[in-house]
């Protein structure tokens, strides 16, 4: 009697396993595990077809604008070329990029065909490989790392700078733009007596601290020492001398001078509503922006600037930096995603396809042919600046690579030191000396 | 076991029925056991061989260094940090916890309408999701749009307005307010179900003999409580060690480091930024950490209960 | 002032003190579902005003374009399974470990306990690892053997308690009548420990059903996870869009407050039971 029971009960559980192991199977047919069979079931029932490919793909997506401009590229391949699928596990969440991609990874998820940011990190792990030779040729230069070219670079970092709202600098009286930095201050003086919010900031997403800590850094260190940071990891150089003491001092006089009181728990998607429903008159931001903002009030007058350092000099983010579509390791063994991914690639780079992409998130282009699209006027003031010779270009703490890489996770404690910093109205130098020992000590944690 | 005494008389059958037990003890224990150890115990020894390495969690390369990462928890200001947010974030909320839940279940106990109703609206925020109520807590404290700053302004309080997320002051209090708003009702639960234990007539004899209402919740009601007080203060002390969604929701740890607590630097550095072998390190601490806290805190509980 | 005036006087305090702070208690969840009603613009404009009208775009939206009814589904379908290998292999366990006084299985009770300290950060990554070894990652089976493995501290902390207080006379009738062991446990002492069974099945239902790091980590992409999952995605998604978030909030609140209120009673006494006898 019991025994039947049982069999029931056990019959009744093996069931139960195989219904979800079937679910489950259905449901992973994207991992890279399955890999092998895809190519072959297209074999089977191809013919002379051209074989069925499938290859994941993914990419960053906190900016609304970057994720549209790229699936939609990737809706005009897969109807361009029925016989390869792409599957889009790119996932938005409020985590940062890294985060995501090492979860992924975690979890056997590596994307095919990946947007590497960190791409040094993950070149030393062996979890990419070098851009197949053959696509070289689409592009000016490609940084290296390792003396290999791993990316293909979506675009070129572009500058940086003042985004403002037309009408508060107009009521606030102001009608020239600042030519020096103590210029600029006077601007935010005028802007306080006139009762708006000079500046917003998003602090509560730490990486939108490094557009304006990374101003400061670029005018007072990286434009004149873009080896800082390998002078740095040997202890040549030290975040407690002048130069970088300067800049954060500035930095500090400025956040607690000028930027809006809700700064921590402000988030970055939420500046540009601050911007359009004038609660502040500035923001320091980035080109793509400038699509954001226009959505968000088609009839707000914006404009752009990059502020000029005490002497005049303007210095803004503009190298390249090894960054863009990679091949995972695991896809590069499977030679017809390979050719997949790379007809991707090219079709991503034509012209009338890349011009889509770079006008939605106002993006400077990284190839060799000539890509233009329309761009608007804040724009323009971008390209003028990145054509003017005399503006130093360079790059931000956390993006240069080599001997000058920086530990990876450096970036994030040093932005939340400096938000400390602020807050409590530290001792610049104090703060300085924990932020070398911080370094010295997660330079040799990762050399361990 | 008394009642096996009725049966010894018979000796030989009290034998047999042991062995029988024994097998039939193992085949039920199994199947828990083996899920347990496979998907508990295997992975935390995988990750018990991590905290010895130097593994950023990527990379097929893993270095084996020894102590390495135990002394730099020891040495490190960032630990320390953690630590002393964690230890005073726990006490506290195991504080408020406790204390509201009491009043909460002193009042529902009382209250002489609707009382189902209120034990209802304590209650019912257990139930939610802590990262979903994160959010719309982070929504509400926001500097700018949040409704309880434009509460404040309505109602003349506008010098009260401050950010509740990003203020250093403040922040860590958020954090308390949340999570108590979430957790009290669950010991509140618990609470009046001792609460109802309590018979009538001790309370009414105490008030005829002329002690006033502190006095019977002094000598009265608080000692018979002593049992849901030991099982609230060790299940809120361990929940409280581990507590997660808030901060990752609300204030990412800050501003700064104001609100980062061990288990938040586990997620951060060991998985957010390639310290893999670091944060398995830390995360061994944190459960060195519960077990002792937790073993103490039972020891004393029991102790008190027993004199109680 | 007579005695009744004088204990009636009390009563509307108690009453009022209560009142206060239930308003105080409720407000975070009227105001989330208050929100929901209203659009971006409104919200953004004045977070305290009521509604001007109905807005229902968001809701619409929720539920039209996006996959958030097959989320919820799949929500039910983890909790539902999870929660039925756990009521079938735990109880077991537990009783056993209380009826079978020895020292193997007092040493497995401890080991079973310290799991309940163990952070689940502390051994995620191997643990997926392992999952991917065994080819359960990407499925539901892989979920639901963490679940379930994860509650067995907790749960014969629960069962062997509650047994303690369970006379063995009648088990020990049965047994000399001739009835196999596991007759009896289902057939006789099983039924005896409802109160146990439902307050697990309720403590651990809500625990599996609002769960956020396995289900997200562990499902595949690209896919409809679990509810509370998808929440968080278009929170990131929307994540200027407050009325969306709000929304979304207030759908996932939604069919928690419905059981809630059908299944007041078990919630109440499960939670009470299991912690009195622990």
């Amino acid at each position: 009697m019991a025994s039947r029971r049982w069999l029931k009960l056990s019959t009744v559980v093996l069931a139960a396993s195989l219904v979800l192991s079937a679910c489950g199977g259905g449901s992973s047919s994207g991992s890279t595990a399955n890999t092998p069979t895809t190519g072959s079931n297209g074999n089977a029932s191809g013919g002379e077809a051209p074989k069925e490919v499938s290859f994941t793909i993914g990419y960053a997506t906190g900016d609304p604008a970057t994720k549209k401009a790229i699936a939609d590229t990737v809706q005009r391949f897969m109807e361009a070329n029925p016989h390869i699928k792409i599957k889009d596990i790119s996932e938005t969440s409020s985590a940062a990029y890294l985060d995501w991609l090492k979860t992924k990874d975690a979890v056997g998820e590596f994307p095919d065909l990946v947007e590497m940011r960190d791409t040094e990190v993950f070149a030393d792990a062996g979890k990419i490989v070098e851009l197949p030779s053959d696509l070289l040729e689409l592009f000016n230069d490609p940084p290296k790392v390792d003396g290999k070219v791993w990316n293909a670079p979506m675009q070129v970092n572009s500058p940086q700078g003042i985004i403002y709202s037309k009408k508060a600098y107009e009521e606030a009286g102001i009608t020239e733009l600042p030519k020096t930095y103590d210029e600029f201050i006077e601007i935010q003086e005028k802007l306080k007596a006139s009762g708006i919010s000079p500046i917003v900031v998003g602090g509560k997403d730490i990486f939108h601290m490094g557009f304006w800590v990374n101003k400061f850094l670029i005018d007072q260190v990286y434009a004149n020492d873009p080896d800082w940071n390998s002078k740095r990891t040997a202890k040549q150089v030290s975040f407690t001398d002048a130069n970088v003491v300067q800049a954060m001092t500035d930095y500090k006089e400025l956040f607690q001078n000028y930027v809006d009181k809700g700064w921590l728990s402000t988030g970055d998607n939420q500046t540009a509503s601050f911007l359009v429903t004038g609660k502040a008159a500035q923001l320091y931001s980035g080109t793509w922006m400038f699509t954001q903002i226009a959505e968000a009030d088609p009839n707000f007058e914006f404009g752009f600037y990059a502020i000029p350092d005490r002497e005049g000099k303007v210095n803004v983010i503009g190298l390249p930096s090894p960054a863009g579509w990679s091949i995972s390791t695991e896809a590069s063994e499977d030679m017809d995603k390979v050719e997949a991914i790379k007809q991707f690639i090219r079709y991503f780079f034509e012209p009338e396809n890349y011009s889509l992409y770079l006008a939605s998130i106002n993006a400077i282009p990284s190839t060799k042919e000539q890509v233009s699209y329309e761009s608007s006027e804040q724009m323009k003031v971008v390209l003028e600046l990145m054509a003017d010779p005399n503006v130093k270009k360079s790059l931000a703490i956390n993006n240069w690579w080599g001997e000058n890489q920086i530990p990876p996770q450096f970036r994030n404690w040093y932005y939340k030191l400096l938000q400390e910093l602020v807050v409590k109205d530290g001792d610049v130098l104090e703060y300085m000396k924990q932020a070398d020992t911080e370094y010295d000590n997660e330079v040799k944690a990762n050399a361990m | 076991m008394a009642v096996s005494a009725a049966n010894s008389d018979n000796a030989y059958t009290a034998a047999k029925k042991k062995k029988k037990w024994q097998s039939y003890a193992l085949f039920f224990i199994l199947p828990s056991f083996i899920l347990y150890t496979l998907f508990v115990i295997v992975p935390t020894i995988g990750s018990v061989y991590y905290s010895f390495t130097s593994w950023d969690g990527i990379s097929a390369d893993v270095r084996f260094i020894g102590l390495a990462n135990f002394v730099e928890i020891w040495n490190s200001p960032r630990v320390h940090n953690a630590l002393q947010n964690t230890l005073i974030l726990t006490i506290s909320l195991v504080v408020l916890e406790n204390l509201f839940a009491i009043l909460l279940a002193m009042l529902v106990d009382k209250v002489r309408w609707l009382s189902n109703l209120f034990r209802s609206i304590f209650y019912f925020p257990t139930l939610l999701s802590g990262i979903v109520m994160g959010f719309v807590w982070a929504m509400m404290l926001n500097y700018n749009f949040g409704v309880v700053n434009q509460l404040l302004a309505k109602i003349g309080l506008g010098a009260f307005t401050v950010d509740w997320l990003g203020d250093p002051r403040f922040a860590m209090l958020a954090i308390l307010l949340s999570t108590v708003w979430k957790g009290a009702g669950y010991y509140m639960i618990i609470y009046l179900a001792g609460l109802q234990g309590i018979p009538q007539e001790l309370n009414e004899a105490a008030s005829i003999d002329g002690a006033n209402g502190w006095q019977q919740f002094r000598h009265i009601t608080f000692p018979l409580l002593a049992g849901s007080v030991t099982v609230c203060m060790v299940l809120s002390m361990i929940s409280a060690l581990k507590i997660f969604d808030q901060i990752a929701v609300m204030t990412d740890g800050g501003p700064g480091f104001e609100t980062e607590t061990l288990t938040y630097l586990i997620y951060k550095v060991g998985f957010g930024e390639l310290r893999q072998g670091f944060g398995t390190a830390l995360a061994m601490v944190l459960f060195f950490i519960i077990l002792i806290i937790t073993v103490f805190q039972v020891k004393i509980l029991q102790k008190r209960e027993v004199e109680m | 002032m007579s005695l009744q005036t004088r204990k009636l006087a009390i009563d509307v305090l108690i009453l009022l003190v209560t009142v206060i702070l239930a308003v105080i208690f409720f407000f975070p969840i009227f105001f989330n579902i208050m929100s929901a009603f209203k659009s971006n613009a409104e919200i953004m404009r004045d977070a305290v005003a009521l509604p001007t009208s109905l807005y229902l775009e968001s809701f619409k939206y929720l539920l039209t374009e996006t996959n958030y009814p097959q989320a919820i589904a799949n929500s039910l379908i983890l909790t539902a399974l999870s929660i039925v290998f756990q009521v079938l292999f735990i109880p077991m366990a537990g009783y056993a470990i209380q009826r079978r006084n020895a020292r193997w299985t007092k040493f497995v009770f401890l080991y079973f306990l310290a799991g309940m300290m163990i952070p689940f950060q502390a051994y995620m990554i191997p643990l997926f690892k392992e999952l991917k070894m065994l080819g359960l990652y990407g499925s539901l089976a892989g979920p639901i053997m963490i679940y379930v493995a994860g509650s067995v501290g907790f749960g014969s902390l629960l069962y062997s308690s509650f047994v303690k207080g369970i006379p063995a006379e009648i088990e020990e009738a049965a047994e000399i009548d001739g009835c196999s062991k596991v007759r009896i446990f289902w057939n006789i002492v099983f039924p005896l420990l409802g109160p146990v069974t439902a307050s697990m099945v309720v403590l651990n239902g809500l625990g599996i059903w609002n769960d956020f790091l396995l289900p997200m980590l562990v499902l595949p992409s690209g896919e409809p996870k679990t509810m509370v999952v998808e929440i968080y995605r278009y929170i990131g998604e929307f994540s200027s869009r407050w009325d969306m978030i709000f929304a979304g909030t207030t759908m996932s609140v939604v069919p928690v407050l419905i059981a809630f209120i059908f299944l007041q009673k078990y919630f109440v006494k499960g939670i009470a039971a299991g912690a009195t006898k622990g």
